[in-house]
């Protein structure tokens, strides 16, 4: 069932014009205890596209990146990905998230397993494929993020860069949907960031829809088809990379684009 | 009515004559072989049986052969058997007369000594009839004992050559372990009865019991060995089924095992021993002693090693499982795949540590009977009166516990440092993506 579903996926990955959205959010709340982190949060995501969420820290923006995948519970508000609700009480979320790769901040990858198995693990456990399929699929995509010769080194034995790119590669051997990347460079040492950005890059070009929490303002400018600007759980503003960059409509936009370009 | 009478009388003379024949037979082969054995016996040495002659420890041969009138024997010679030891210095040579054989007369003899042989001969022939009394002291018969053969030939002076004294009864030894003669032979040496001497050294560390009790102690160190090697692994799984009631969403399942760990942890594990062994069978519940010995220690080390386990589970990093679920895992593989086998690594210093004191607790079983460790030595303790069995016992516990805490501390400290994976060859410069893109 699951490689039938990959080529469906695949093929309407193809058709970056496809009007249905992959993921529709309508009006999403989070709060946690008093605190309202997000505060109605709709937005439309499709097929193909490069969205770049930007904002100052505290904005929501890794919390409405980890409600897609239901790593946190909406407080109220639908997730509709590939026509589905996932928000509703019976969906099985597990499998929601096989379609849903997710990288993170703190890479996270498993420190008793080396890189080859990182990437084997979810495939035989959730995939159920075997052994030697695993072993195909997670040396090609440790190829793709550049990382074939460290097939058999562990996590520890890595720089931050490279365990970043095993779990790049490790949510791509599922055969994701859509890549949801929270903060994936935020961690690493200034001359680490750019391998990791080449892959995401790559990525990009070859019609992945992602989802991608960032502070490289760069990367969004060359990379993002749209950018969006969150500040305080809500959607600020949003447009090209253009608009946003050099032609901010709003005062807060003006503001945080000002402070990070003194960084 | 005569013809009965004289065949009666005929056969009458056949037998006395057939009898007068044995007779006279039997009285010329006598004085053939006229030197007989009369008895052959060791000393008989244990202290717990005084009929019971033991290998390797001192005893001493008594050989006796009797002697015709005019036999004129000039010379013995005594074959002690292989294996034996023994001193020529002290012989006692006696031949002794007299209807009652009370006379006790002195032979003049010299010894020679060849490997096992001892020839005794004698200045003068022996031509008084009596019995010849030969006392060979410090023998010590083989460990292993045995029917010992005493041997023995004799030459007499009209030219009999080498004669075997027949039917020498042997002398039952019995066998005596290693230890118990290397504790007869320490008894024996000086330093050990000056150690002893000393009423410290000798109530607590008393060379020949260190090694008699090391043996009946070594039943006692493997009966402890094996209630932890089946109470410690078998608490592993019910420990983690408790650590997981406990991080358990539900009430339920959490009160029933914090309610558990509470109490085995607040209360004496002989506490428990004793609610077991004593309640259990009041209640017509009959276990036998070492099944619900294991039960008993499984049931207390798992309380103890659920906090193990849930302070490993808690310490993994929350981002290990937010991945494991990010890839569509459930959370049962999850914690099988990502949380368990991190977890393991983390706790193993703790975990052998549990074993140690686990280790140690099954002395406590020795109140209730079973022969462990404790129970052995105590044994020992209550028939000599000296503490040193203890001192033995206390020596398996740390033959145990000692390389244990070198291996908990070394894995301690490899954590701490955190170099789990070595490489087989030193990294090679990267050949990375960041360089190619420079």
């Amino acid at each position: 069932m699951p490689d039938m579903e990959n080529a469906v996926a695949t093929a309407a990955g193809a058709k970056p014009s496809d009007n249905d959205p992959i993921i529709r959010i309508v009006d999403l709340h989070k709060s946690f205890g008093d605190v309202d982190v997000l505060r109605g949060i709709s937005l439309d995501i499709h097929r193909g596209e490069v969205v770049v969420v930007l904002g100052p820290s505290g904005s929501g923006k890794s919390t409405m990146l980890r409600c897609l995948n239901r790593l946190e519970e909406p407080t109220s508000g639908q997730i509709i990905f590939e026509g589905e609700d996932i928000t509703a009480p019976k969906v099985n979320v597990n499998k929601v998230r096989e379609r849903m790769g997710m990288v993170f901040q703190q890479f996270n990858l498993f420190p008793h397993l080396d890189a080859l198995h990182n990437v084997m693990l979810a495939q035989t456990k959730v995939l159920n494929r075997s052994d030697d399929e695993a072993k195909r699929i997670a040396a090609e995509q440790l190829a793709r993020v550049g990382l074939a010769e460290r097939a058999d080194y562990y996590p520890d034995e890595l720089s931050g860069g490279q365990q970043q790119r095993v779990a790049i590669a490790r949510a791509l051997a599922m055969d994701p949907h859509v890549m949801l990347f929270d903060e994936a460079t935020s961690a690493l040492d200034p001359e680490l960031v750019r391998g990791v950005l080449d892959v995401m890059r790559e990525l990009a070009r070859g019609g992945m829809t992602m989802v991608v929490v960032t502070h490289e303002m760069g990367f969004a400018r060359d990379v993002a088809d749209r950018v969006i600007f969150m500040d305080g759980g809500v959607i600020v503003e949003q447009g090209t990379p253009d608009e946003v960059f050099n032609h901010p409509k709003s005062e807060r936009t003006r503001a945080f684009l000002g402070e990070v370009s003194l960084k | 009515m005569d013809t009965p009478r004289l065949s009666l009388h005929r056969l009458m003379s056949a037998l006395t004559a057939c009898l007068l024949v044995c007779i006279c037979a039997l009285a010329i082969a006598t004085p053939a072989s006229a030197m007989e054995a009369v008895r052959c016996t060791g000393r008989p040495n244990s202290e717990d049986d005084p009929t019971v002659i033991m290998g390797a420890t001192q005893s001493r041969i008594t050989f006796e052969a009797s002697i015709a009138e005019g036999e004129g024997v000039t010379q013995l010679t005594l074959h002690i058997p292989d294996g034996t030891e023994f001193n020529t210095e002290d012989l006692a040579v006696t031949l002794l007369t007299g209807d009652d054989l009370m006379t006790r007369n002195e032979v003049a003899y010299t010894e020679t000594v060849d490997g096992q042989n001892l020839t005794l001969t004698f200045d003068e022939p022996i031509v008084q009839a009596g019995h010849l009394n030969v006392i060979v002291y410090d023998v010590y018969f083989p460990t292993a004992g045995g029917d010992m053969q005493v041997e023995a030939t004799y030459s007499t002076a009209d030219g009999t050559k080498d004669a075997a004294v027949a039917d020498i009864p042997v002398i039952p030894v019995q066998g005596i372990s290693t230890t118990e003669a290397i504790s007869q032979w320490l008894e024996g040496q000086a330093w050990v009865q000056a150690w002893n001497s000393n009423r410290f050294l000798r109530l607590f560390f008393d060379p020949t019991l260190l090694v008699t009790s090391f043996p009946v102690v070594l039943s006692g160190f493997f009966m402890s060995i094996a209630i932890v090697a089946v109470s410690f692994p078998l608490a592993i799984p019910v420990a983690l089924v408790l650590a997981f009631m406990r991080l358990s969403k539900f009430p339920v399942w959490r009160g029933i095992a914090t309610v558990y760990v509470n109490l085995v942890r607040g209360t004496p594990l002989f506490l428990q021993i004793y609610v077991a062994f004593f309640g259990l069978p009041m209640a017509g519940i009959n276990i036998p002693n070492f099944p619900l010995g294991v039960i008993v220690m499984m049931l207390n080390s798992s309380a103890y090693m659920c906090e193990i386990f849930r302070a490993g589970i808690l310490s993994i990093n929350k981002g290990q499982s937010e991945a494991a679920r990010s890839l569509g895992m459930n959370r049962l593989q999850t914690m099988l795949y990502v949380v368990l086998p991190q977890m393991f690594r983390i706790v193993i210093p703790n975990l052998t540590n549990e074993f140690i004191t686990l280790y140690k607790d099954t002395s406590l079983l020795a109140a209730v009977g079973i022969m462990e460790l404790v129970m052995y030595a105590r044994t020992i303790v209550a028939s000599t009166g000296s503490i040193t069995p203890y001192i033995v016992a206390a020596v398996f516990y740390l033959v145990i516990t000692l390389p244990l805490s070198r291996v908990t501390r070394y894995l301690e400290e490899r954590t701490r440092r955190g170099h789990a994976h070595k490489r087989k060859s030193a990294p090679e410069p990267e050949p990375t993506k960041e360089a190619q893109h420079a």
